[in-house]
């Protein structure tokens, strides 16, 4: 079968060494004994592809990287996953998508010819959108979490907010697309190629069509997929794709940015999420925006950087019991580090954090507030 | 609901209903209800069952309208399972709003067994709507016209 030679080749599969440190160091590993990076590479050269592509254990990878990290060989575990995911799904090997699948139909939705969004709703009159601008803001699927999580207690199209009160505070007066769809991140991910590449294809035209040179994203799955993922399926846009904490961080330096002080002293730790940390390497520029807030100070927990760890669930796929052991074990790290709140720059690991504090079997004085960082900034601008 | 691909040409608003089983699934089954062979009818335990993935797979799938049947307040058999089943109507209308489907796409009949003859006049009434307002025009692309 070409597309597992191929992913074998492509993911430098043949490179390893047998050596374990992946499997050591797996947060799915370690809860689910079944798992192992090391013995699937194994079975990936060994099995015939048709029995290989079988393997229900292929969805339980939650793609978070931490393996290449370790890994000596750099044997691309969490690439060949998505890769043979796309030839498991042809054979009818699926993954059972979290919430009934309701957040994968509505991005198939995205993917129909005629569908007319709603989509800017949320953008009220003291925000400034220009027609015509170098920069622009792709938004990503916060409008749509914002509705759907509501029941959590969360605003997600806060950070949209956030993004852009804080892009107008620094005179950029940003393009918002009316049309703009689902990135497609989360599709590809579980194994639908075509209906990522319709996605694509689509956001690709219309922001040829906005004639932008920058485009700004406060979600980092947007950001990688924009950044790698696009360039790697399509021909490259040529457009700089920018990180919104990239942004205020450089303004720090040349000191267009000032903020409020915090009257209160406020510890804050920092969850790095793995498209942001670990895939694009946006470890300091988060850190620099916090400790940039006077009256706030950032202490990390034990595992961060390139060691954080998964919030326990990736594109609305494989949430089970290991996610939840994952979540609350991160959520009692982030709380021994005597924080008063966690901050994330990420939706999705803020909805999987709030969502596992709700379990009843954690104690109060375990629990830990979360704060989005764009919302966390906006609100400290003078 | 994959059949609702089959026939788009065809000039019938595809529907389809979620049934609660208590109420208004067995009122369907009798001779003089004749309903049209174009809704889709399935039947759910309870109304409570259905989750915003029910609703938005079967747009996805191709229906122009969505119908949930159920009993009235204070008459479900769970006790809860109408009010959730409001409560993701509600939801759905508006991540619905969104992605541009109206929101008389979506409808809610709330049904007692024995009110036979109102049950039949709303989803008539529920089926000429989702007529006038023609087909969904998510599937078909506005350049081809």
């Amino acid at each position: 079968m070409n597309a597992m030679t191929e992913a074998i080749k492509k993911r430098n599969v043949y490179f390893c060494l047998d050596c374990g440190k992946c499997t050591s160091i797996c947060p799915v590993a370690l809860r689910n004994p079944d798992f192992s990076p090391r013995s699937i590479i194994n079975k990936a050269v060994h099995l015939s592809p048709e029995e290989f592509l079988k393997d229900r254990l292929l969805w339980e990878c939650l793609t978070c990287r931490t393996c290449r990290e370790r890994c000596p060989s750099d044997v691309f575990f969490s690439g060949f996953i998505r890769d043979v995911r796309f030839a498991a799904a042809e054979l009818g090997n699926r993954t059972e998508c979290s919430h009934g699948g309701a957040l994968q139909s509505l991005m198939r939705l995205m993917t129909k010819p005629g569908l007319q969004q709603n989509r800017l709703d949320w953008i009220t009159p003291n925000l400034q959108t220009s027609e015509d601008s170098e920069y622009l803001f792709f938004v990503g699927c916060s409008p749509y979490f914002n509705i759907f999580f509501k029941n959590l207690d969360l605003k997600t199209i806060d950070s949209a907010k956030s993004t852009l009160k804080i892009l107008n505070y620094l005179g950029i007066d940003p393009v918002v697309m009316d049309n703009e769809r689902c990135c497609g991140h989360d599709l590809l991910w579980t194994g639908d190629l075509d209906n990522f590449k319709k996605l694509a294809e689509h956001n690709l035209k219309e922001i040829k069509k906005t004639g932008c040179k920058k485009i700004v994203v406060t979600c980092p799955e947007c950001y990688t997929t924009l950044k790698f993922d696009y360039p790697e399926y399509f021909s490259d846009i040529g457009v700089e794709i920018i990180h919104i904490s990239q942004i205020i961080a450089e303004n720090l330096s040349n000191d267009k940015i000032k903020f409020k002080k915090i009257q209160k002293k406020t510890k804050v730790t920092y969850q790095d999420p793995c498209r942001l940390g670990r895939y694009s390497g946006i470890y300091d520029e988060p850190r620099a925006v916090l400790e940039a807030i006077e009256g706030l100070e950032l202490i990390d927990m034990p595992r961060s950087r390139k060691g954080s760890v998964c919030c326990g669930t990736s594109a609305w796929a494989n949430c089970n019991s290991v996610s939840k052991q994952i979540q609350v074990e991160r959520l009692k790290e982030a709380k021994s580090t005597e924080a008063d709140y966690l901050v994330t720059a990420c939706s999705k690991c803020e909805i999987h954090f709030k969502c596992a504090a709700c379990d009843e079997n954690i104690a109060n004085d375990e629990k830990i507030d979360l704060l989005d960082l764009t919302t966390l900034v906006a609100e400290r601008l003078k | 609901m994959k059949e609702l691909k089959k026939d788009r040409r065809d000039q019938n608003p595809k529907i389809v209903s979620f049934i609660c089983n208590r109420s208004s699934y067995a009122m369907l089954k009798r001779d003089e209800f004749q309903f049209p062979e174009f809704m889709k009818n399935i039947r759910l335990i309870c109304l409570g069952r259905i989750s915003l993935s029910f609703l938005f797979n079967a747009f996805e799938n191709g229906a122009d309208g969505i119908l949930l049947i159920g009993c009235p307040s204070g008459e479900c058999q769970y006790s809860f399972g109408n009010k959730l089943a409001e409560e993701h109507l509600v939801t759905a209308r508006k991540l619905g709003h969104l992605l541009g489907i109206k929101k008389e796409r979506f409808c809610q009949i709330h049904i007692s067994i024995s009110e036979d003859l109102k049950f039949a006049q709303k989803v008539d009434k529920f089926i000429k709507d989702i007529g006038k307002l023609g087909p969904i025009s998510l599937h078909t692309d506005p350049g081809e016209k």
